[in-house]
């Protein structure tokens, strides 16, 4: 029975996502926990990055593969699965933030001496100060990272995200958001530069062109 | 080139979506330009440490917490007591503000009604009296009547002045208390029996007893008529 499930499991792991998923629409549920398998790490890493908050990522992203699974039925194999999720999930990190009340607790990277902009500057960490050769270690590497795309304009968020973390081409990042394919473009564009300039000061400058 | 076809194009470079006749001029231009060269030099190097960044993993216990989201969820939703109270509540709350505020509205509506309808009808009555008592349609003084007769006006039949025959024959049918020629109903404002509402179905009530009223009346007269003329005649 065990050699059995064993082997099965791994004839469901053979199959692609779309497959699995019809499966799951004729009522054969096994090649669900498959799916599950292999998309949690990055759609969780997907909602993390635009909600901020470990927990409520968590619950998000849950969330999104019962949506899934419940409206299995409304797939279809026209598109593909991994765009049908990433939509479902930022239709709901876009009803979070919506109802969000407060922003994400972050370590700002930036202060400013007044309101206007001009004066931001960057928050001196001991980590800025180290040499081109010193690296960092992944915890403040994630604290880096997480506090400069929290610092990104969500409606910019979104698609430099889909596109940078999940590798998503720009006509599925169209799919998912909705948004036109010029729009998606200029807006990863925008996200690129503001990334740029939040993380500068941490680069080790001498990449060719 | 100018500075924002470059800033496009190194973008394009960062995609890995740029002709090479593009990637030349481009290279011409950030030697010349060193607002874009330090953007062609910063944009992969930031997007290099962004995928340096680990992944983070979604708790250990994640699959189990998706398959009992899934069988609750197809369970059916679970109502939440206390926002369903609240929700209730709120419901009963405005149910009972709405049925209150109907009721008052009628209420005053109806007490307006009788007012007005008591005034319309004292000054009406007054009216069809004076002018009935005028074309001598109503006997001033009660009719000798026989023995076996008493005095209408003495047996407690109602005195006419509360009658008012023009609203009691008015759409009756009956003929009305001709007062130059023109109904009295038609004079008395809002004493109309064509809507089928609260105020006309009390209207045609108070009709009715004035209507039962004044035929007892009329009997009693009619009555003492004849007597009389069963007396003259013997």
């Amino acid at each position: 029975m065990h050699a059995d499930s064993f082997k099965e499991r791994a004839q469901l792991k053979a199959l692609s996502d779309e497959e699995l998923i019809v499966r799951v629409q004729s009522g054969d549920n096994a090649g669900f926990d498959i799916l599950v398998d292999r998309f949690k790490l990055r759609l969780f890493n997907y909602v993390l990055r635009m909600v901020g908050d470990r927990d409520e990522a968590e619950e998000l992203t849950q969330e999104a593969f019962v949506k899934a699974f419940i409206h299995a039925d409304k797939y279809k194999t026209i598109a593909k699965f991994s765009t049908w999720l990433y939509t479902i999930a930022t239709n709901l990190v876009r009803n979070r933030m919506r109802s969000r009340k407060r922003a994400p607790q972050f370590v700002s990277l930036w202060q400013r001496d007044d309101d206007s902009e001009a004066s931001e500057r960057p928050v001196d960490l001991p980590s800025h100060s180290r040499g081109p050769d010193s690296q960092f270690n992944d915890k403040e590497l994630e604290s880096v990272i997480s506090g400069a795309i929290a610092r990104i304009p969500e409606k910019y968020r979104t698609s430099f995200v889909l596109r940078e973390i999940n590798q998503l081409s720009y006509e599925e990042i169209s799919a998912a958001t909705g948004l036109k394919l010029g729009t998606v473009r200029s807006r990863i564009n925008r996200a690129r530069n503001y990334f740029r300039r939040l993380v500068e000061p941490y680069l080790e400058i001498g990449t060719d062109f | 080139m100018k500075c924002r076809r470059a800033r496009a194009l190194i973008f394009d470079v960062t995609d890995n979506a740029i002709a090479d006749p593009d990637r030349n001029a481009l290279e011409q231009h950030l030697v010349g330009c060193p607002t874009c060269e330090a953007l062609a030099k910063g944009v992969p190097a930031s997007l290099s440490l962004l995928r340096r960044a680990p992944l983070v993993h979604p708790d250990e216990n994640f699959n189990w917490k998706v398959r009992l989201a899934i069988a609750q969820a197809r369970k059916g939703p679970v109502a939440d007591p206390v926002s369903e109270r609240v929700w209730v509540r709120s419901w009963n709350t405005r149910f009972a503000l709405s049925a209150l505020s109907t009721f008052v509205v009628v209420a005053s509506a109806g007490y307006v009604f009788m007012r007005t309808s008591d005034f319309s009808t004292s000054t009406a009555e007054r009216r069809t009296t004076d002018q009935q008592v005028a074309v001598g349609a109503l006997p001033t003084e009660p009719a000798q009547s026989g023995p076996t007769r008493t005095n209408p006006a003495s047996t407690g039949v109602r005195a006419p002045s509360t009658i008012n025959p023009a609203l009691v024959s008015a759409g009756q049918g009956q003929p009305t208390a001709d007062v130059g020629n023109k109904s009295l109903i038609d004079e008395l404002p809002g004493m109309t029996l064509n809507t089928d509402s609260l105020t006309s179905r009390f209207r045609r009530s108070r009709h009715e007893e004035y209507r039962m009223r004044l035929l007892e009346y009329q009997i009693d007269v009619l009555q003492g008529e004849l007597r009389k003329c069963e007396s003259s005649e013997k």
